[in-house]
């Protein structure tokens, strides 16, 4: 299974997803998501807490509620994200600020609320038809806003950086990353990029 | 210039920033880091306050320089803007009204359109720039600092801002309960490891911060030593979120009860079903046998649902069914509801009591929460006073249930007598319940003994003697069966009784040598007079000799018949404030009747 989702308080999705029941039900009827149910749940979460967790080969996401893994917990998971490129989702009530990274791997923490959306089931099956498909999407159906914003701010910083000496200079690291960004939007957007961000963000 | 430059280095040209330390003052990097992520109690506003906790405390700054993103992959969370929001709303930080100037790309209305964090940007104070420059900041600050920074900060800030809790904030993560806990535990001069950690967390919580800003409470001097619990019992505490500092707080305010005789349950509700937690709590209650049991009303996630009926809650139900298996054990509701509807409900399905907890918008001032401690205390003591009807109603089935049981073989007198005292036992265990109805507790249970003389006593005119029977074979003349109370024989009454001086002495036995009297103090208006005159207070006497051995509650026994006598009689010129019916009265009446039945039926 592509997917590990790890819900230990299944109520909650009833109580937060948009259409309730048959959410839940579609959920669970999607192939590749593996969502094992009470008791398999807490013993997967337990192996977590105490670093016995062996990800299986295909698992290419994991989807936990962060509030019941401890620190240890965490830390593994974020190890196997790192080694094994497994992107991470973390939802829990107590997260009052979405943060995203995509450091070594991707991971997002992110509000149970805004996770259980109408966005959740779309992404999920997106996520299994293309697995590079952006953690952001999962709760911002402007993703690519964000990129392109972000793409801006890095190209303003990048004409004012005077530092370019050696491979890993801040010019050079903004260059590529203003390259990276480029990939994710493609040119067409790239190109005309404050029409591009007027118009997304009048629509938003 | 004294101004500060906040930033993301991986996102922020390093020559920009040595320009800005060369210039226009100090520039520190504000990132989010692997380490930081790893931590179980990881949250943004946590480590935004934990940076600027290191940051700004130490000077006022001129003008403070804020780039809408300081995130390295995901501009939409416009980190730039909660940092803001960190500066104006604690003040510990000491720049609560430092000029804010946001610089990037975007206009504010552009922000403002893309999140409602934007509504900062149009308050005082708070200025933006898209020339990303440092000739640019010179310029925007030198104009800044000819203004005044300070203004009205309830109106040019609080009032045009608003910052909701993050949803699913009603359930486990209740800024209710948080809030309760800290101001309690600040009231209660609690120090203590559990309640620093929620300072920490939730200290840092900018919607806490929020909350605190509009609803301040000015710092009391107030004393709470006096307060006490006057009562002691065995309490049980059930609640899930006991380990976010509930625990503690009642720890505190029961310090006098010993450890022995508290319980808390719900740690362990996490993940459970409702089911499994009204059937854990229960056995809790059972196996504890505690008096008084304070229960949290919300303890599944279920019970936050919008439209949940108050009948389906958790706690409702888990009082329904302490009640059910022992309807004296005392409940207290602990709850954030201040719906008077629910409350009502509450008390109708057998509440007997309430904690509310407060929340930010009813803790305007610390006189509130003293009000709401010193409630707490007077709930708590009056609940312990209470809980003999833990006792009653469990004597009271039992006897119902053994004694009082109507046999195939009862008829007749016998078989009435079982059902009256049946009916009357309950009504007076629920008129016990109130002290607006423990009057007519008392009048009930004094009936049954009425009943219950009536039914043992017999005034024989035609052999002139007045018996006691023994037991139900009420045969005349059996001298086995019956013990005589007095005997008129040649116009000479032969009493069991002799009279002297405002005392009556009761001769327990016929055998010589065994006569013991007892005494009590003459009843006022109620004597055996010469005449044969069977009065209640005869029998009584008679009754408790012969079926129990002692009259030693008879004095207090008297004592109320002759108020419940004077109350009904004399009700209009009876003055009720000379003695009410207290909690012991009805105990002491209960348990001779229970002893009465247990020995005869």
């Amino acid at each position: 299974m592509k997917v590990l989702f790890l819900e230990d308080r299944p109520d909650r999705q009833k109580l937060f997803l948009p259409n309730k029941e048959k959410d839940v039900i579609e959920l669970s009827q999607i192939s590749e998501i593996n969502l094992p149910k009470e008791n398999v749940c807490k013993e997967i979460l337990e192996q977590i807490n105490v670093g016995r967790f062996v990800p299986d080969e295909k698992l290419k996401l994991i989807i936990v509620h962060r509030s019941a893994l401890k620190s240890s917990g965490i830390s593994y998971l974020n190890g196997i994200g790192k080694n094994t490129k497994i992107k991470l989702i973390y939802f829990s009530g107590g997260i009052s600020q979405t943060t995203y990274f995509n450091d070594s791997f991707e991971q997002i923490n992110i509000n149970s609320s805004d996770f259980y959306s109408d966005l959740l089931i779309p992404f999920l099956k997106r996520f299994i038809e293309d697995e590079n498909t952006n953690l952001l999407e999962v709760y911002n159906k402007n993703w690519k806003l964000s990129y392109l914003l972000l793409y801006r701010q890095i190209k303003s910083n990048l004409e004012i950086e005077t530092d370019d000496v050696g491979a890993n200079s801040p010019k050079r690291i903004f260059e590529r990353r203003i390259k990276n960004l480029e990939k994710i939007l493609g040119n067409e957007l790239t190109n005309q990029i404050d029409l591009n961000i007027d118009n997304l963000i009048l629509n938003s | 210039m004294n101004s500060l430059l906040i930033y993301n280095d991986s996102i922020t040209s390093s020559t920009f920033i040595s320009d800005f330390k060369a210039n226009l003052g100090e520039a520190f990097s504000f990132r989010i880091t692997t380490a930081t992520l790893n931590k179980e109690d990881f949250s943004f506003d946590k480590v935004a306050s934990d940076f600027l906790l290191n940051v700004l405390p130490q000077k006022i700054y001129d003008v403070i320089f804020l780039p809408y993103n300081l995130s390295d992959e995901n501009y939409l969370e416009l980190a730039g803007l909660q940092i803001a929001y960190h500066i104006r709303l604690t003040l510990e930080f000491n720049n609560k009204y430092t000029p804010i100037v946001f610089y990037g790309n975007e206009t504010p209305y552009q922000i403002n359109k893309i999140t409602k964090a934007g509504e900062i940007l149009f308050t005082s104070n708070v200025y933006s720039t898209q020339k990303h420059s440092i000739d640019s900041f010179k310029e925007v600050a030198d104009k800044i600092l000819t203004q005044g920074n300070i203004f009205d900060f309830e109106k040019y800030f609080l009032s045009k801002i608003s910052i909701k809790p993050s949803g699913n904030y009603s359930s486990h993560h209740s800024i209710a309960n948080e809030w309760s806990i800290l101001r309690w535990a600040n009231f209660l001069k609690i120090e203590s490891d559990k309640i620093n950690e929620i300072r920490n967390s939730i200290g840092s919580s900018l919607y806490f911060k929020y909350l605190k800003a509009r609803f301040p409470s000015k710092k009391s001097d107030s004393d709470n030593s006096a307060l006490k619990l006057k009562n002691k019992g065995k309490v049980l505490f059930i609640d899930d979120e006991l380990n976010k500092g509930w625990e503690v707080i009642f720890n505190e305010i029961t310090k006098d009860i010993p450890n022995d005789c508290k319980y808390f349950v719900g740690n362990e509700f996490k993940g459970k079903s409702a089911i499994e937690i009204e059937n854990t709590a229960l056995e809790s209650v059972k196996k504890f046998d505690a008096d008084l049991v304070i229960l949290d009303l919300r303890l599944h996630d279920d019970d936050f649902k919008e439209k949940v009926k108050l009948t389906e809650i958790t706690g409702y139900k888990i009082l329904e069914k302490i009640k059910k298996h022992n309807n004296g054990i005392q409940v207290i509701i602990f709850s954030a509801t201040n719906k008077i509807w629910n409350l009502q409900a509450l008390q109708n399905a057998g509440a007997d009591g309430f904690i509310i907890k407060e929340s930010p918008e009813n803790s305007v001032d610390e006189s509130f929460t003293n009000q709401s401690i010193t409630n707490i205390y007077t709930a708590i003591d009056t609940c312990f006073e209470m809980s003999f009807l833990k006792d009653v109603f469990y004597k009271t089935r039992l006897i119902k249930n053994t004694f009082l049981e109507v046999k195939k073989d009862d008829i007749g007198e016998f078989k009435n007598i079982k059902l009256l005292i049946k009916q009357k036992l309950e009504t007076a265990f629920f008129l016990s319940k109130s002290n607006k109805t423990i009057d007519f507790a008392l009048f009930e249970y004094i009936q049954i003994l009425e009943a219950y003389c009536n039914y043992y006593t017999f005034l024989d005119k035609k052999n002139n003697k007045a018996i006691v029977y023994h037991n139900n074979n009420k045969v005349i003349n059996n001298r086995s069966n019956e013990h005589i109370i007095y005997e008129i024989k040649n116009d000479k009454i032969i009493s069991e009784f002799e009279y002297e001086k405002d005392y009556y002495h009761f001769q327990k036995s016929f055998k010589e040598n065994d006569k013991q009297y007892v005494n009590y103090k003459k009843n006022q208006t109620e004597y055996a007079n010469d005449k044969g005159f069977f009065s209640f207070s005869l029998k009584l006497v008679a009754v408790l000799c012969a079926h129990l051995g002692d009259t030693n509650n008879l004095k207090s026994i008297m004592e109320l018949i002759f108020i419940r006598n004077n109350k009904i009689a004399h009700s209009g010129n009876f003055d009720h404030t000379k003695r009410i019916i207290l909690n012991s009265d009805i105990k002491v009446t209960f348990e001779v009747i229970r002893q009465l039945i247990t020995k005869t039926f």
